[in-house]
């Protein structure tokens, strides 16, 4: 999990969230790439092209937010 | 322990999800070393997966997505539990008398026994309405001398053992009485019942006022806490009654404050044996003063201005300190009066102390009786079910055939033994909910006929201990209910029964055995519960029979108080010759008399005896009862005089001092003499006139009717006149239609007069013995409720065996029987059941009813008769429940019976 330390996640909370992502096809699992020399229980997920889509779909949406704050300065008193 | 409860924790998510992920999660709970929190997280997040997952199953049926695949077994349990829910309605609505027989049968048990319970719960095991009640304890006087260990405190031992004990945080002392105290209004002067306490009482309970305050520290006198029933009684709820001064004996009293309306102090139980009045509410609290003016008025001070140590009237509320036991407090109260036994000699001699648990000294007393009733209504219970069970096991008999349908197309025997169970649950469900209804009336019905006596019954209600109480006996009858019926089908063999159905033959040996067993059970608790009803009902006929040594009928008592401008002898007694003259003087009256303590109305007043010639020590002198008789007291109440004579116009405040004794005293006293003319002093003073005795009457019952006799002495009010007699009056007609008349012409005597407590001694007897009426009205409709369960548990499987050997009566009367035969070999049939039942029955109750000892009175728990009577009248009972099925039997057409086939 790369997310640099900011976010600590609850394994149930993330697993609910992987199970979510699972059922509506947005990732799905892999067969593990080097199967020797491996732990059996770790598993590999991938983007699906869904999930691609609504991944940049969902970062147009931010960006869209982030641009509406920006044009009413709503960031400015925090930046000084 | 740790992965362990992870494990469990894991239980929490959908199956699906445990299978997919489980692995990775108990991983990572071994890597990253978590602890409790992370395991509470879990169980949080488990079940909000569990309930998205069934929430979006129950709106979107067609869209699950592939970790939940669409008709997997993960729903399997909530499908199950639906179609059997289904089924189960569905039955219940196509067979609608044995549904309604079956809740009704249900909801009677479960809500008869969740009212009993309600009332143990509010009487017993609520805490008292004060902070901390665990910790409570109450502090007595041991009198060894006379064997009684709760016995009240004098003022000054209390001061030693509040100073000195080293286990409690506080010692507060009460009077252990209630006082009447003479409110003086414009309307006149009326009665209040106070209790004092010591100043810091409240505080120590824990609770501070309502409105106002309670008393502070070292403040003795002119103010009073009121109640809060008698603010609003009194005072319809004044919102301005704090700071109002009160005229009370004359002298001025300021409301400081009112106690919340479930505050309680004393209970009845906290009080002694002595007393001015048998009321126990109490309507205000007033300070004990140590110093000062109302210190000598309550004769707190000897002559000297000491503490009082030789007169024992307080009672006392401790608060054990945190981590001891009552046992540590006893111990060291117990040394503390050994050490005031040294240092007083003369007054402590024989004094130990006990210590008591506040809950167990204020409702100790009607634990056994409400025990009893408990075990009676788990009884009732027991066999409500067992009924419900053989109703169940009966149709699930008639349904052989659908079951058989149901295993031959694959369920298996768990599958059907859950359908079963789930149908039981359910009825029990239904039951339950109804009983809710039935709890509710048999609750207001019980607080309705309780006794007044009765400690807290106004305290009982509905809380969630009671709620808990009913959801866990509906759902222990469920199963119980279930068990049965549930394990018998379970093994039925499709194709036996498939074939046999046809030819309408049904039961295995099985359930037939375990539809006798039922039976047997049921005769045994009918005959248990029988027998504890029928001993309570003997003892409560003897007790009833039990002759109080008086009239009771057409007499009228209350009490009064003097007016207090009467400070001397001659103004009362001129007072009271004036009095007794115009009450007489009233039209219907047949005669009048007073005395100090009524019979079954009040408590006692004891003091030692010195008889002449017969020298004793002081700590050894034989105690008896003091009373005072008033003008015709005896003759009033038909009390027989013995011997020698009573009181008359000779025995004036002049002449020579005498007395009459009871037939105990006698006996006690003067076993081998004649007590007349013997002299005799109260008190332990070596020095005093003598008093003769004048004449013996017989015993009167002044405690209770089940009390012991005591020894009794009175003296003539014209030589000792009292201030708040009890007055007794005969008369003509119902004596409660004086009442008015009475009050009428007392006020006209003197409006100042306060006269309270007035009743009928009819009225007094039958409360002296309310309790037990209680108890016994409530076991008898157990037993009459156990006898018609019984008749109708056999009836049902009698005529059940019945209709299912109608085709082998039909064979034996085809081939010559006589009907008379086949009628002795039903009822023999069920005669023998019952006898089995009534065997185990009696033994049963042999070995219970040792526990109703504490209700028995003048017949013995192993009382021949009553084992003897109660088989038989079960035996009868089974017998006349079985003839109806029976006389089916023989009516039964050979021709129609055989044709079946």
């Amino acid at each position: 999990l790369r997310s640099g330390g900011a976010v600590s996640l609850h394994a149930g909370t993330l697993y609910r969230a992987l199970a979510r992502l699972l059922e509506n096809e947005l990732i799905e699992e892999l067969e593990s790439p080097h199967a020797r020399h491996d732990d059996e229980r770790r598993r590999y997920y991938r983007l699906t092209s869904r999930g691609i889509a609504v991944g940049r779909a969902e970062v147009e949406r931010l960006e869209g937010q982030l641009a509406a704050a920006r044009t009413r300065r709503l960031l400015k008193g925090a930046r000084a | 322990v740790k992965n362990a409860l992870f494990s469990l924790a894991l239980l929490a998510y959908p199956k699906a999800f445990r299978r997919h992920f489980g692995a990775e999660m108990r991983d990572e709970f071994a890597r990253s070393n978590g602890g409790l929190l992370t395991i509470a997280r879990h169980v949080t997040n488990g079940l909000a997966e569990r309930g998205s997952a069934i929430t979006r199953w129950a709106y979107f049926p067609d869209f699950t997505p592939h970790l939940y695949e669409s008709h997997g077994s993960h729903f399997m349990f909530w499908d199950t539990l639906r179609a059997d829910i289904r089924h189960t309605l569905r039955l219940a609505i196509k067979t609608p008398v044995f549904t309604t027989l079956t809740i009704l049968a249900l909801a009677l048990g479960i809500g008869a026994t969740t009212a009993i319970f309600a009332v143990v719960n509010g009487v017993l095991l609520r805490s008292l309405p004060y902070r901390d009640d665990g910790r409570l304890v109450n502090v007595w006087t041991f009198n060894t001398k006379e064997n009684e260990p709760r016995y009240p405190l004098s003022p000054a031992n209390f001061l030693d053992f509040q100073k000195s004990n080293t286990t409690l945080d506080g010692l507060e002392g009460y009077y252990t009485f209630v006082t009447p105290t003479q409110l003086q209004a414009e309307a006149g002067t009326e009665v209040m019942y106070s209790v004092f306490v010591t100043s810091n009482m409240f505080n120590m309970l824990g609770r501070p006022a309502a409105m106002g305050r309670a008393f502070a520290v070292g403040e003795e006198n002119g103010v009073i806490v009121l109640s809060d029933g008698y603010w609003r009684r009194r005072f319809g709820a004044d919102a301005n009654i704090v700071g109002r001064t009160l005229t009370l004996n004359n002298l001025p009293f300021q409301v400081i404050g009112v106690m919340p309306p479930d505050f309680v102090f004393p209970y009845p139980g906290m009080l002694g044996p002595s007393g001015f009045t048998r009321v126990t509410g109490v309507d205000a609290w007033l300070p004990i003063a140590f110093s000062g003016p109302m210190a000598a008025n309550n004769r707190m001070l000897t002559q000297s201005g000491q503490i009082v140590r030789n007169v024992h009237w307080f009672g006392a509320i401790g608060r054990l300190k945190a981590g001891v036991a009552a046992e540590q407090a006893e111990a060291d109260m117990k040394t503390i009066a050994a050490q005031l036994e040294q240092s007083y000699p003369q007054t402590n001699t024989g004094y130990s102390a006990t210590v008591v648990r506040s809950i167990d000294q204020s409702v100790g007393r009607v634990r056994p009786a409400l025990m009893i009733l408990l075990a009676g209504i788990a009884f009732v219970l027991l066999m409500a079910s067992v009924n419900v069970a053989n109703m169940l096991l009966a149709r699930s008999i008639a349904r052989e055939k659908e079951l058989a349908t149901r295993a031959a197309l694959g369920a298996g025997r768990s599958r059907i033994a859950r359908q079963l169970l789930t149908e039981s649950v359910l009825f029990a469900l239904a039951g339950g909910l109804v009983g809710l209804i039935v709890m509710w009336w048999t609750l207001q019905g019980l607080i309705a006929l309780a006794p007044a006596d009765i400690p807290r019954i106004d305290e009982v209600s509905v809380d969630w201990r009671v709620l808990i109480a009913a959801a866990a006996t509906t759902l222990a009858t469920g199963v119980l209910v279930g068990v049965l019926p549930a394990l018998s089908s379970a093994s039925v063999n499709p194709q036996a029964s498939l074939q046999d159905a046809s030819r309408g033959t049904v039961g295995g040996s099985l359930r037939r055995r375990a539809r006798a067993t039922l039976v047997v059970a049921e005769v045994a608790l009918a005959v248990a519960i029988t027998t504890g009803a029928v001993l309570l009902l003997r003892s409560f006929v003897s007790v009833t029979n039990i002759d109080p040594g008086f009239e009771t009928a057409n007499l009228l008592t209350w009490q009064m108080n003097l007016p207090q401008r009467l400070s001397n002898e001659t103004d009362r007694l001129a007072f009271y010759r004036d009095f007794f003259a115009r009450m007489e003087a009233l039209p219907g009256v047949v005669s009048v008399g007073g005395t100090t303590r009524v019979p079954l109305g009040s408590t006692s007043v004891s003091t030692t005896v010195q008889i002449e010639g017969r020298p004793l020590p002081a700590s050894e002198l034989p105690e008896v009862q003091f009373l005072r008789a008033m003008h015709d007291f005896f003759a009033t109440m038909g009390i027989p005089i013995r011997r020698g004579r009573g009181f008359d116009e000779r025995d004036g405040p002049t002449a020579p001092r005498v007395a009459v004794i009871n037939e105990t005293m006698a006996g006690k006293l003067f076993p081998n003499q004649d007590p007349i003319g013997q002299h005799v002093r109260t008190g332990p003073n070596p020095s005093g006139a003598w008093t003769t005795i004048i004449g013996v009457i017989g015993d009167i019952k002044h405690g209770g009717l089940e009390e012991e006799m005591q020894p009794e002495m009175y003296i003539s009010y014209l030589q000792g006149a009292p201030i708040g007699p009890f007055i007794v009056m005969r008369t003509a007609g119902d004596p409660a239609a004086m009442a008015e008349t009475v009050r009428a012409e007392i006020r006209n005597i003197d409006k100042t007069i306060p006269i309270y407590d007035m009743r009928t001694m009819a009225t007094l007897r039958s409360d002296s013995v309310s309790m037990r009426r209680f108890i016994l009205m409530i076991v008898v409709a157990f037993g009459a409720l156990a006898l018609g369960l019984a008749a109708i548990g056999v009836y049902g499987v009698m005529s059940l065996i019945v209709s299912e050997r109608t085709r082998e009566v039909g064979v034996r009367l085809a081939l010559g029987a006589r009907p008379a035969e086949l009628l002795r070999m039903v009822v023999g049939q069920a005669a023998k059941l019952a006898g089995i039942g009534v065997v185990i029955g009696a033994m049963a109750a042999a070995l219970l009813t040792p526990l109703l000892d504490s209700q028995l009175y003048g017949v013995r728990a192993g009382d021949p008769a009553t084992f003897l009577i109660v088989p038989a009248l079960l035996l009868a009972t089974a017998a006349l429940a079985a003839l109806v099925p029976a006389r089916k039997a023989m009516r039964v057409d050979p021709m129609t019976a055989l044709r079946i086939e």
